[in-house]
């Protein structure tokens, strides 16, 4: 009897290999928009500028304010002037803590901290929009007058 | 010798080797279609499912990107397969026994209760031939089967409750939709819509000025054909808004739910669909 040629078994091999890479790779893709749906949204939505906004009004309030004599009264219509915009803007809850260690007194000479060269004053800043909760906690410094 | 019986070929029919042969390709072919082919085809209609289901999120993070995002005009287009969209505005939901809300707070500045109802309306992706129902629905994605009671919660609104400093806040946005006509989509089609009113805004904080906090009644009423209870339960009572989640009413089949909140917000946008 006639042998069987068996040398083109490979094909055969390598057919079965590609199937099952590519099934493989099907049940990959078929996982994918989800992940990436979910990734992207995180980054696109993270609040960035609007954290920003925030500090950065807050640090021009606490630089003009020191002078004036209504200071505390304009920190408390600011508070909830923030709290009004973001709301009405970005629908989240933002608000500002000042200086927890002296009773929200930005002014206290010694500020929170303290070194040689600057006193700190710190604030807290918390912003939540639902997805995104964010806080920090921001040190100002002020060099100290000799 | 043993050789010889396996080289004899005496005996051997050509005729019943081909039935044989026959017999196994028939059975074959038989089985795949008798068995195979319904699972491909629930196969078909399950993947369907699966790529309305995306679609209706695609949908629903559109009406965020309307509402939250001060984006004014979004269009979407998207292919239909497997069923059909439905579009059910405000008002005819109303009229025809749709769902709705009753959300029950006290009221600071005229010191009592006050009650406002919110039908949202739905797109509501039907299934052809398999059972699957998913609306997207004042803001949320929902799931159930027809004829069936239970449903699920695909993709939650976004309510939240924020408690920094100890000051107890939820925030909850009604979404309804407004249209012009009746529609069906079906096929490729495109659905366009935008949102020119500002938002109605109900802010009410109840420990502004040393006041206590107040309970906020929050009552789903489910429509004649669209019961959604199960997911609304599921998502409101669970760990999704508030950590403990909200108080159910003790008594059997009522969808009422409460909180104790020291601010409420509810902020009220309406979609038009084009």
């Amino acid at each position: 009897m006639e042998t069987l040629n068996d040398e083109g078994q490979w094909i055969v091999m390598m057919g079965f290999l590609v199937a099952i890479g590519m099934f493989m790779l099907a049940i990959v893709i078929s996982q994918a928009p989800l992940v990436g749906q979910t990734t992207a949204e995180s980054v696109i939505e993270f609040p960035k500028n609007e954290v920003q906004d925030l500090r950065g009004k807050l640090v021009s309030m606490t630089s003009t304010l020191p002078d004036d004599t209504n200071r505390l009264t304009l920190q408390k219509r600011f508070r909830e002037d923030i709290a009004l915009l973001s709301m009405s803007r970005n629908n989240a809850i933002a608000g500002f803590g000042i200086d927890p260690l002296n009773n929200g007194n930005y002014w206290h000479e010694n500020g929170t901290y303290k070194d040689i060269e600057y006193t700190y004053h710190q604030i807290n800043i918390y912003y939540n929009n639902g997805i995104t909760k964010y806080n920090e906690n921001l040190l100002l410094p002020e060099k100290i007058q000799r | 010798m043993l050789a010889d019986i396996w080289k004899d070929e005496s005996g051997v029919s050509e005729a019943i080797g081909f039935i044989l042969v026959f017999m196994i390709v028939i059975l074959g072919i038989s089985i795949v279609t008798l068995y195979g082919y319904p699972v491909l085809a629930d196969a078909r209609i399950s993947s369907d499912e699966k790529i309305m289901e995306q679609n209706m999120i695609v949908l629903q993070s559109d009406i965020k990107i309307l509402t939250r995002n001060n984006v004014p005009y979004r269009d979407t287009t998207m292919g239909v397969s497997g069923g059909s969209i439905f579009v059910t505005n405000s008002t005819e939901a109303e009229n025809k026994g749709g769902g709705y809300f009753n959300i029950t707070f006290f009221n600071k500045s005229t010191g009592g209760p006050e009650s406002r109802i919110y039908y949202p309306g739905s797109l509501e992706f039907v299934s052809d031939e398999g059972t699957a129902v998913i609306s997207v629905t004042n803001g949320a994605v929902v799931k159930r089967q027809l004829d069936q009671n239970g449903s699920v919660m695909v993709s939650d609104p976004r309510w939240f409750y924020d408690e920094t400093n100890g000051k107890k806040t939820l925030v909850i946005f009604m979404t309804t939709l407004k249209s012009t006509r009746q529609m069906t989509l079906g096929g490729i089609e495109t659905i366009q819509m935008r949102m020119l009113d500002a938002p109605h805004v109900e802010d009410q904080d109840y420990t502004k000025g040393g006041g206590i906090a107040q309970n906020v009644k929050i009552e789903y009423y489910y429509g004649l054909n669209d019961k959604y209870s199960r997911a609304w339960e599921n998502y409101l009572t669970g760990p999704y808004i508030v950590q403990n989640g909200f108080l159910r009413a003790s008594f059997e089949n009522s969808d009422i739910y409460w909180l104790s909140v020291d601010r409420l917000i509810i902020k009220e946008y309406i979609i038009e669909i084009l």
